[in-house]
Parts: structure tokens; C-alpha cells; sequence
């Protein structure tokens, strides 16, 4: 996991904190990265000593000293105040089982949509190529009619190749931009929905 | 160690880090290391405990082109350190009536 990926996380794990103490817990941690890396440590290591991203949020949220000690209530605690919590926790945990029926119900269309987004981007790339080839199979044709029988079509078969191959070139660099596009929407849709998924995952 | 034992010692330990000058996160965990060994995670909580409280403020600065949190004690902060300590040397007289020296 990069750096960039353990922020990504906690962020999604701080979905319910105000969106200011959001932006202060990552100036944090970003800063604490900083200066460890100036101080040699590796993005591996830095991220070792952090913690999982979900401990780190949990932390954050809970004021938790030892990651595996939950405070229990207070014996002087009134019975209402504790049914209070336990009504919260209960709601809380019916709505993420919700959410994370709707991250699946999402799930399911987008799989074959992104299937055919990625067939799509392969045949994008042999777009070009295919120009290419085909454009020079017509230029050299076009030289060997020209030698066999010359005339004006054997003119018009190589200059068609030649613009085949032309256009085939400058294709390169848009089915490049296009099929980097297309993947990055394929890849940004998964990542929403595992967000969604993984982020409620860990409340229920 | 207790849960708000330890969080009570852990508000001393960063408190007595930063007594003398300001500092930040990464230099507050390397001096407690050895004391108390603490992550960024469990600094945090700690830090905004103690703004919240007074015992300490902040300050942004630049610091090689990126900023850089500051964290200074305040005069309410240093008399916490100081009722925290006589806390720490009563705990350990009381430890040394009870069980002397043995471990």
C-alpha cells in the first residue's frame, strides 16, 4: 500500500467527522510522513508505524489509547443513557447492512458494463495499428499495380495507403488519451463502490 | 497499564516534551521514545486533548517548502505538568510502601 492509498483510506474511514477536523487529521498525518521521510525512513516503514488506516480513524474517533481496549460504560452510568447507545449502534448498524446492499445491487450492472468498457478500449488499440497495416498493404499493392499495369488507379491505391498510414499515426496518440480515460472511469466507479463497501464494512 | 491511567501519563509525558520549546509531531514521538513509545495515531488525540483543554497551542509554520504544525505549552499547561508530576512522585511513594523495592 503507498502513502497516497493509506490517506485514501483513512479519509473513507472519517466520512462522519466534521469536514474540517477531516482536513486536520490529514495536514497530520501528511506532515508527519514529511518529516519522517526526511528523517530516512521508507514509505513502507512510515506506513507500518501509522497503522491501519481503519485503527488510525478509530483512534482519531474514539480517543483510543490501546488500539485493542474499548472503554466500557461507567458503572455509574444511568440504564437510559447505555439503551440510548445501544439504540444508536443498532440504527447505525442497519443502515450500513443498507448501504452495503446497495454497494452490491451497483456492483452487479457495473461488472459487465466495465467488461465491455475494456473490450472496447482493446479494440480501440488495434484501431491504429490496423490503419497502419492496411495502409501499407495498399501502398506496396498500389507500386506492384503500378509496375504491373500502371494507370490512375494505381496512383490512387498507393496514395490511399499513404493516407492510411497517416491517419493511422496520428490515431496513435488519441486512442492512447481515450483507452487512459476510459480505464481511469472504470477504475474510479470500482473505487467508489469498494469506498462504500469496505468504509461501512468495518461499522457493522 | 490502565486505560486512564496510561492516557493521564501519556498527556504528562507530551506535555514535559514540550516544556522547554515548542515542537511538532515526529520530534515529540522521537523524544518520548525510550519514556513512552508512541505512534502519530495515538499522539493526535493526545494533542487535541491538550488544546482543547489550554494546556497547549499551536502555530503554523513553513518549514522546506510544506507547513509544519507547532505545538507551545501554555501557563496552564505548565502547572498541569507540575500537578502531574507531584501526582507521579505520590504514586511512587506509595508504591515504595507497599511493595519496596521489589519489581
Amino acid at each position: 500500500m503507498t502513502y497516497n492509498e493509506w490517506r485514501d483510506e483513512l479519509k473513507s474511514n472519517l466520512m462522519s467527522v466534521p469536514e474540517s477536523e477531516q482536513r486536520r487529521v490529514l495536514a497530520y498525518y501528511a506532515e508527519a510522513y514529511a518529516d519522517r521521510r526526511e528523517a530516512g525512513y521508507s514509505e513502507r516503514a512510515i506506513i507500518a508505524e501509522f497503522g491501519a488506516p481503519y485503527d488510525a480513524a478509530q483512534k482519531i474517533l474514539h480517543e483510543k489509547v490501546d488500539e485493542d481496549i474499548h472503554l466500557p460504560p461507567s458503572p455509574a452510568e444511568p440504564e437510559e443513557r447505555s439503551e440510548k447507545r445501544e439504540k444508536k449502534v443498532k440504527k447505525r448498524r442497519r443502515s450500513n447492512i443498507f448501504l452495503i446492499i446497495i454497494g452490491i445491487l451497483i456492483l452487479i450492472p457495473l461488472c459487465p458494463i466495465a467488461l465491455a468498457l475494456i473490450i472496447a478500449s482493446v479494440a480501440l488499440c488495434v484501431a491504429p495499428f490496423a490503419m497502419c497495416l492496411g495502409g501499407a498493404g495498399y501502398f506496396f499493392s498500389g507500386i506492384w499495380f503500378l509496375f504491373e499495369h500502371g494507370g490512375a488507379h494505381a496512383c490512387m491505391t498507393i496514395g490511399a495507403g499513404i493516407a492510411f498510414v497517416g491517419v493511422g499515426v496520428i490515431l496513435f496518440p488519441v486512442v492512447f488519451k481515450l483507452v487512459k480515460l476510459l480505464w481511469n472511469l472504470i477504475g474510479m466507479a470500482f473505487t467508489a463502490v469498494s469506498y462504500t463497501l469496505r468504509g461501512k464494512e468495518h461499522t457493522v | 497499564m490502565d486505560v486512564q491511567l496510561k492516557k493521564g501519563v501519556l498527556d504528562l509525558c507530551v506535555l514535559h516534551a514540550i516544556r522547554k520549546n515548542e515542537s511538532y509531531g515526529y520530534r515529540i514521538i522521537s523524544d518520548l521514545q525510550g519514556i513512552m513509545d508512541i505512534s502519530e495515531s495515538t499522539l493526535y488525540p493526545i494533542l487535541k486533548r491538550l488544546e482543547a483543554s489550554g494546556y497547549l497551542t499551536t502555530r503554523t509554520a513553513e518549514h522546506n517548502g510544506r507547513l509544519r504544525r507547532y505545538y507551545k505549552i501554555t501557563r496552564d499547561g505548565l502547572k498541569k505538568l507540575e500537578s502531574g508530576k507531584k501526582d507521579l512522585l505520590e504514586i511512587h511513594s506509595i508504591y515504595k510502601k507497599l511493595f519496596g523495592d521489589r519489581l
